[in-house]
């Protein structure tokens, strides 16, 4: 719009100029506007004439021509040609309102050429420019921009600007001098010496109190509590505490013990876990049906103080079929004589923890025979080589020791004159009273009465030989007539008074409290000193007894002949009916072996015959629930075996079809009744050949 | 008796297998030990941890009328028996299947 505003104001300035040359007045004002247009182009609006409708309508007429107003037509030239001024007549007419040069170039000119050149130079400018960027990569290329970006050449300046720099100084402060100090010596090899044996004169001094204070503790113990150390920070502590108090060390509290004891089982338990395996369930079928028996090792039992002591009493415990008594001490009658110490002991072992014993009762004199009670099952007596028996609570309740004594003899109470060896609890009536009967080598059989801690002689039995059995030659009386007792049993049962006993001589005396002191029956047939004496089981009046002279012999109560005997080539030292069939026993023998007669199986041929031990076989016991044996020799050793099943045979209730359902306890009367039948039927079938063959 | 319990310890760590014993306050300090210090402090920082736990277990479940008295941790090289007893607790290490 302004261009068009200018095109037309410059047509009417061109009007104007052609009216001017008859208007002079009017010229200076165009002028005026006319350097206006050279300013840049602004808007703006015309003033609006005032003009009357006439002159509005009036007509003017313009002709353009080509001869230019404004051109002179009166220049004059000289003219060297021909020596005058003559009048130009050629003037120029044209006049240029615009000029402008167009963008168009002739293709084939040189400048359109150079143009050309330019313009390619440009191109490859750019495309080296691009090649850079996009090589050094993205980021950078921004950077190396500053290239072509151009500063305004025209309107820019560089300021240079120089700062104040402070000129350097130091700045130091000063302390007091610390304090100091000039120390001098000289060290010699004497000092040294000198301190070193300072120091180990206070060790030992140490080590002195140390010893005092604990005095049993042997120097062989040193080395074990080098082993056994505290920790560093613990021992600090406890030299701490010495300093102050007298309290030595941290004090373990006794009910630490019962957690120890679990311990031990346990460890012991994970080490012998074969063991308690082949204990628990080693069973081969196939030894059912087998003619030999056999008898598994399981445990041993050693103790260090007992190793050369004789195994001379063991049994089991009848309310913890796991735990069983050994006593320790010796049979040879020159021990009576020495005047040597004759400690002996008392252990307790338990399979649970084989290796070590749960309670250990140390004696005076050896030890010679054991018995638990049959209802108190922490009650046990013991029968000494002195002839002092001495009664026992192995229940830990006092914390100070594993056993308490209940009571035992004296000379003031009166005991035997020799070794006591056998002893066994009697059933009694009343619960506190205890009778314990005890047979000693000086061929007394003493009935002891035990209340509460006083112990009292009830009755004495003199084992003198009957009137009827001496010879016709020495009928008076002499104190050769006492034999000395070396076993004694009492039947399990009702029948308290009764009991027997094997002497030294031979025979075996049946005798009953009832009686006093007199034999209800004597059994001739040994013709050596008696080991051992048991009774059945199940029959109360069948007993096995075995002797030096080789045999183990089978009796029953009202006939003085022995039903059967049975020869085992050298001295039986113990002997026991199995508990697990009534028609199984077992003998010890002096060569190590033990035997197993199925009296069922054969009389001359033992079911079972198995070395166990090296030396003598000095005792040996079933136990009354596992099918295991407890083989005790004469160098303080006990063997466990396992028990074949062939020798463990019990009689089986066969169940009918279409019966009712026995009872448990039913079942039990049946077992009970079909092996006393078994015993039964063997021995009359016994006696029957016997007296076929003549010897009755 | 503190010298008996000793010897128990000596006894137990002499058993086949057996590789220490450690008995520790409640704190799960070691007070005695058969062990290197470094691995008896650090089972018995361990154990101890363990053994509060099984005792708050069977304190809570029986409603503070039972105990806990014995800790058997059967692993496959070995087995840590722990045995609780007041202000004590009773640790002992064992290989069973050494032979």
């Amino acid at each position: 719009m302004p261009t068009q505003a200018t095109a037309r104001d410059r047509r009417s300035a061109r009007t104007t100029t052609k009216k001017s040359g008859k208007k002079k007045g009017k010229s200076s004002v165009d002028k005026a506007k006319k350097y206006d247009k050279l300013k840049p182009p602004v808007f703006q609006q015309p003033e609006p004439l005032d003009l009357d409708e006439k002159t509005l309508e009036a007509e003017h007429t313009r002709v353009l021509s080509t001869t230019n107003p404004n051109a002179p037509d009166n220049i004059v030239r000289f003219s060297f040609k021909e020596g005058a001024y003559k009048l130009e007549s050629l003037v120029q007419q044209a006049e240029f309102h615009l000029s402008m040069d167009g963008p168009l170039i002739l293709a084939d000119s040189e400048e359109a050429r150079l143009h050309r050149e330019k313009q390619e130079e440009e191109e490859r400018l750019r495309k080296r420019q691009a090649e850079k960027s996009t090589g050094v990569g993205i980021g950078t290329g921004t950077s190396t921009e500053p290239s072509t970006v151009l500063r305004n050449q025209f309107n820019f300046t560089e300021r240079g600007a120089q700062i104040f720099i402070p000129p350097p100084k130091e700045v130091g402060v000063y302390t007091e001098p610390p304090p100091t100090d000039v120390l001098r010596g000289s060290v010699t090899q004497w000092q040294i010496y000198d301190a070193y044996q300072k120091e180990i004169t206070q060790r030992i001094k140490m080590a002195n109190i140390q010893r005092k204070r604990r005095p049993e503790k042997k120097s062989s113990d040193e080395e074990d509590t080098k082993k056994f150390g505290f920790p560093e920070g613990v021992a600090e502590m406890e030299e701490r505490a010495t300093s102050s108090s007298d309290a030595a060390e941290i004090v373990l509290p006794s009910s630490l013990a019962s957690s120890l004891s679990i311990v031990e089982r346990m460890v012991s338990q994970n080490g012998l876990s074969d063991v308690i395996l082949d204990f628990k369930y080693w069973d081969d079928p196939r030894d059912a049906y087998r003619e030999e028996g056999s008898l598994l090792p399981l445990w041993e039992f050693a103790y260090e103080k007992t190793k050369k002591r004789v195994v001379t009493g063991m049994a089991w415990n009848h309310k913890y079929p796991d735990l069983f008594a050994v006593s320790f001490g010796s049979f040879a009658f020159k021990a009576g004589i020495s005047t040597k110490k004759q400690r002996g002991h008392v252990l307790c072992y338990t399979l649970k923890n084989p290796g070590y014993p749960c309670n250990v009762i140390p004696t005076d004199a050896y030890a010679m025979c054991v018995c638990w009670h049959p209802k108190k099952p922490s009650i046990l007596a013991v029968g000494f080589h002195d002839g002092n028996i001495a009664l026992y609570d192995i229940s830990s309740s006092s914390s100070s020791s594993s056993y308490s004594l209940i009571t035992s003899t004296n000379s003031s109470t009166g005991k035997h004159k020799d070794s006591v060896w056998g002893i066994k609890f009697q059933n009694t009536d009343s619960d506190r009273v205890m009778s314990v009967l005890s047979v000693s080598l000086d061929g007394s059989v003493i009935t002891w009465s035990v209340v509460g801690g006083e112990i009292a002689i009830a009755n004495t039995t003199t084992l003198v030989v009957p009137d009827k059995e001496k010879e016709e030659s020495s009928k008076e009386k002499s104190d050769l007539d006492v034999v000395g007792g070396t076993c004694i049993a009492v039947p399990n049962g009702e029948d308290e008074y009764v009991f027997v006993v094997g002497t030294e001589e031979g025979p075996l005396r049946l005798c009953s409290r009832a009686y006093g002191g007199q034999y209800q029956q004597s059994f001739m047939g040994h013709s050596l000193a008696v080991y051992g004496v048991q009774f059945n089981q199940w029959c109360n009046d069948v007993l096995l007894s075995c002797s030096e002279d080789w045999s183990i012999k089978l009796w029953k109560k009202g006939r003085t002949t022995p039903i059967c005997t049975l020869d085992c080539g050298c001295a039986v030292l113990d002997c026991a009916w199995s508990p697990h069939s009534s028609s199984v026993c077992m003998g010890g023998l002096s060569d190590g072996r033990v035997v197993m007669y199925d009296l069922n199986y054969s009389t001359a041929k033992p079911r079972c015959v198995q070395q166990v031990v090296g030396g003598r076989v000095s005792r040996v016991c079933f136990n009354p629930v596992y099918p295991i044996v407890l083989v005790g020799d004469d160098r303080g050793k006990v063997c466990c075996l396992k028990i074949s099943p062939n020798l463990r045979r019990i009689s089986q209730v066969v169940k009918k079809k279409g019966t009712e359902e026995i009872s448990k306890q039913d079942e039990e009367k049946i077992v009970e009744e079909m092996e006393r039948g078994k015993l039964n039927s063997f021995i009359s079938h016994s006696i029957k050949a016997r007296k076929a063959a003549g010897l009755e | 008796m503190s010298q008996e319990i000793d010897e128990i310890i000596k006894r137990i760590t002499s058993h086949r297998g057996v590789k220490g014993a450690i008995v520790m306050n409640s704190e799960g300090i070691p007070i005695r030990t058969t062990l290197e210090k470094d691995l008896a402090t650090h089972y018995a920082a361990l154990i101890s941890h363990l053994t509060h736990e099984g005792c708050k277990l069977v304190n809570s479940t029986s409603g503070g009328k039972d105990d806990l008295k014995f800790l058997r941790i059967r692993n496959n090289k070995h087995e840590i028996m722990v045995a609780p007893e007041g202000k004590y607790v009773l640790v002992v290490i064992q290989e069973p299947s050494v032979e």
